[in-house]
């Protein structure tokens, strides 16, 4: 192999090592009984500990946490994914100095909720730790599923807040998305590796439930 | 001594005392004021029946307005017709509660949400509401002011309208161009119901722009309509003086750039497209799109410059190949369809590419090929196809097998001009194959025989490539020490170990006899195909790859990376 390969490898294994190592981080879905159902319970533990997230909080940007929950179905030759649901939590650090305080928020449809102000990052990840029942119940009884759930965590850019303040100021619309962006691939592909192997602000975690039959209601 | 510790005793303890108040403070905040009103308002509202304590709505029973609860808890079995508001307590939604308006519970939680019906929007905010009474009336108590600092960055910004002056990449890094950047303003308008964008940039190219015996500076001006915003239509219109790629549908942009800047090498050709043109089209989401368009372009050849690389400086790069020279009227018709669980890590879907050309025009000059091709008076008129179907499939929880096809070139018509003609060449298409080499036997990869043409462009008529490959997940643990180790070095990560096999070739179309040759109606049997096996880890940040070709014997294995999956 030669040396700029080498190099290349070397690189890429040094950094992507911290940033693939985030430890005990990730998301998990667990399923529990539920007034004769069963009801997918989803959490995230550790994903704040990434001292990069912490500093742009630090800086005023929120973290945004984008959960994407989906149910498959096993059985034939492929499984079947049969619907699939998506919330956001945010996390918000106040940077009044007499008032210093984490904010943590989930928007999942119409629901709008407010964990109040949180006086450490510790507090912070505890609502995030904390199983939250999802409504994506299996259609098909006696048929054997599972749950895939998806987290991406993302710093929010300045554009990005716009809509997180709209949302926090009740406005149900989004901000209008998909505009055309003249920025070139090789710069958004750039920016996504340094920020993805450079240990910068986006981590994507993926956790499955055990399979699991569909009861009879 | 004694008045020093006096001194710091009168310094610190006011110190620590007002540490501890803030402390306090922290644990007692408010709503945010614009909350804590809009709370106060609905519960003084004349037609809101109020209540203060525990509160049930029996099931049966009917509220016809708002409901509000000062100090609850609630629980709701019944219906209620209006909003429901809950100020300092908890709420408790049975199965057979209905509730037609929004739900909004300041200092206390909401139990049961997905079991009843709430018709409007649940807002909970656990902080509670300080207020104070007056009669039956409430009124927020004064909190100082401190809320409004944290919401106050939060203001919304109603100017969904604006202009900027972008200074920003224009393309992928390349042999010809080095690196171009856009300069120039971009205004765009949101008016609910849709947007529009105008970009007008200035093209400048690192490798010739800033040589002053070359004006090499190019443009793009661009505007598009979008009405809709979830679907809806688009119509765009453009005039551009850009560097284009030949094929684009191999290593992406990312890998591409990188490759050129580091390492010198270039996977793709270029040519300069001088022009404008109309797009119409309709869209849903980001990723499914019809679209018409027409473009009057020039093309132009383009030669490499020395453009700066990281390494192997000393190393001429690749020539660009002289493509040929045209003026054509282009008709598009593309479409894109995606149903992939995700764009970047898919476990199941379709995503299909599908794109027919109609070009017609003028040939001005010809590049070099190995194949001779005639144009009647300079006139050329043909038809073209590309379509890049690929489908995921998840076969267990852990593991799924992809299919990809990429097919496409001539249809009807006279020979395609060389900007349209294409390869099955390079790590994404044939890995176990060196690019642009004759290796391998008969170059079916860029349908080349004879003298190589300076570059080795792609002259294939028409391409045919079959991918499939088999991934399942991983998890790697390594050095992984004990907790209270003093050192703990380790290397954890959640990928994927992925099996593929690569099959394709290129082929000319025309009367049987030559090189690589069929009829229009003829496909090449599977056993002139290059079909290659590999395997690898694939850690979605980046994987590494090896390959070896199967249709050729003793060629060595091939090891590669790649930012992103293979496809």
């Amino acid at each position: 192999m030669r040396a700029p390969v080498r190099l290349l490898l070397a690189s890429l294994l040094a950094f992507a090592a911290p940033a693939l190592a985030q430890r005990d981080a990730g998301v998990h879905v667990s399923i529990q009984p539920d007034h004769g159902s069963l009801a997918p319970m989803v959490s995230a533990s550790g994903v704040l500990d990434d001292p990069q997230f912490q500093e742009l909080m630090k800086n005023g940007f929120p973290v945004q946490l984008h959960f994407r929950l989906e149910l498959w179905r096993t059985g034939g030759l492929f499984n079947e994914l049969e619907r699939s649901t998506s919330w956001d939590m945010f996390v918000q650090y106040d940077p009044d100095p007499y008032q210093s305080a984490y904010r943590v928020l989930r928007r999942n449809g119409k629901l709008r909720e407010d964990f109040g102000a949180l006086p450490s990052l510790a507090s912070a990840q505890a609502i995030l730790a904390r199983p939250y029942r999802v409504s994506l119940a299996p259609a098909r009884a006696g048929t054997k599923y599972y749950y895939n759930v998806v987290l991406d965590v993302e710093s929010l850019s300045a554009s990005d807040l716009s809509e997180l303040q709209r949302w926090l100021h009740g406005d149900l619309q989004p901000a209008v998305r998909g505009r055309a962006n003249p920025l070139s691939a090789l710069k958004n592909g750039i920016g996504r590796l340094l920020s993805r192997v450079l240990g910068g602000a986006k981590r994507s975690y993926e956790a499955t439930s055990p399979t699991f039959v569909a009861p009879r209601r | 001594m004694r008045r020093t510790t006096l001194t710091l005793a009168l310094i610190l303890v006011p110190l620590l005392l007002h540490a501890q108040q803030r402390d306090s403070t922290l644990h007692r905040r408010a709503l945010p004021r614009d909350i804590a009103q809009r709370v106060v308002r609905l519960y003084n509202a004349s037609g809101t029946l109020r209540a203060q304590g525990p509160f049930d709505v029996d099931s049966g029973r009917k509220i016809g307005g708002a409901l509000a609860v000062l100090d609850g808890p609630l629980t709701i079995a019944g219906h209620v017709a209006g909003d429901v508001v809950v100020i300092n307590g908890n709420v408790t939604v049975t199965e057979t509660a209905r509730i037609d308006g929004d739900l909004l519970v300041v200092g206390g939680e909401v139990a049961g949400r997905a079991r009843g019906y709430v018709g409007g929007e649940i807002r909970i905010y656990r902080d509670e509401l300080r207020y104070v009474r007056r009669d039956d009336r409430i009124a927020v108590a004064d909190s100082g002011g401190e809320e409004d600092a944290w919401w106050r960055r939060f203001e919304p910004r109603r100017d969904a309208s604006g202009s900027k002056f972008q200074v920003a990449s224009a393309g992928v890094y390349n042999r010809v161009e080095g690196l171009a950047v856009n300069l120039g303003p971009q205004v765009f308008y949101d008016f609910g119901n849709g947007s529009a964008q105008l970009d007008g940039y200035a093209v400048l190219r690192t490798a010739s722009s800033f040589r002053s015996r070359a004006n090499d500076v190019g443009h793009n001006l661009h505007g598009e309509l979008k009405l809709g915003t979830a679907r809806g239509v688009l119509i765009g219109a453009g005039a551009y003086n850009l560097v284009a790629p030949v094929e684009s549908w191999g290593l992406s942009s990312l890998e591409t750039g990188l490759a050129a800047a580091l390492f010198r090498r270039d996977y793709r050709d270029y040519y300069e497209q001088h022009g404008g043109g109309l797009t119409a089209g309709v869209f849903q989401g980001l990723n499914n799109r019809f679209t018409l368009s027409y473009a009057d372009e020039h093309w132009t050849p383009r030669t490499a410059n020395n453009a700066w690389t990281l390494f192997r400086s000393n190393v001429a790069w690749r020539p660009n190949p002289v493509e040929d020279a045209a003026h054509l009227h282009l008709l598009d018709a593309t479409l894109e369809l995606d149903t992939r669980t995700d764009v970047e890590n898919p476990w199941a879907g379709w995503y299909l590419m599908a794109q027919l050309e109609h070009g017609v025009g003028h040939m001005d000059s010809l590049g070099i090929t190995d194949a001779t091709r005639a144009y009647p008076n300079g006139r050329v008129n043909y038809n073209r196809a590309f379509v890049d179907a690929r489908r995921y499939n998840r076969i267990s929880r852990g593991a799924q097998l992809n299919l990809r096809v990429v097919a496409g070139g001539w249809i009807s018509g006279d020979p395609l001009p060389l900007e349209r003609r294409l390869s099955v060449d390079g790590y994404a298409a044939l890995p176990g194959f060196a690019f642009r080499s004759p290796q391998g036997g008969e170059d079916v990869s860029t349908c080349t025989y004879g003298t190589i043409p300076s570059g080795y462009p792609a002259q294939c008529d028409r391409i045919a490539l079959a991918q499939a490959e088999y991934r399942s997940d991983l998890h790697v643990r390594l050095f992984d020490w004990d907790e209270d180790s003093w050192l703990r070095p380790h290397f954890r990560a959640d990928g994927a170990w992925v099996v593929f096999l690569d099959a394709g070739r290129g082929w000319l179309v025309g009367d049987r006899g030559g090189p690589m040759t069929y009829r229009s109606g003829e496909m090449p049997a599977l056993s002139t195909f290059r079909s290659d096996l590999g395997a690898g880890l694939d850690f979605d940040v980046f994987g590494i790859y090896v390959a070896k070709a199967l249709s050729t014997a003793g060629l060595p294995a091939r090891v590669f990376v790649r930012f992103q999956h293979r496809f």
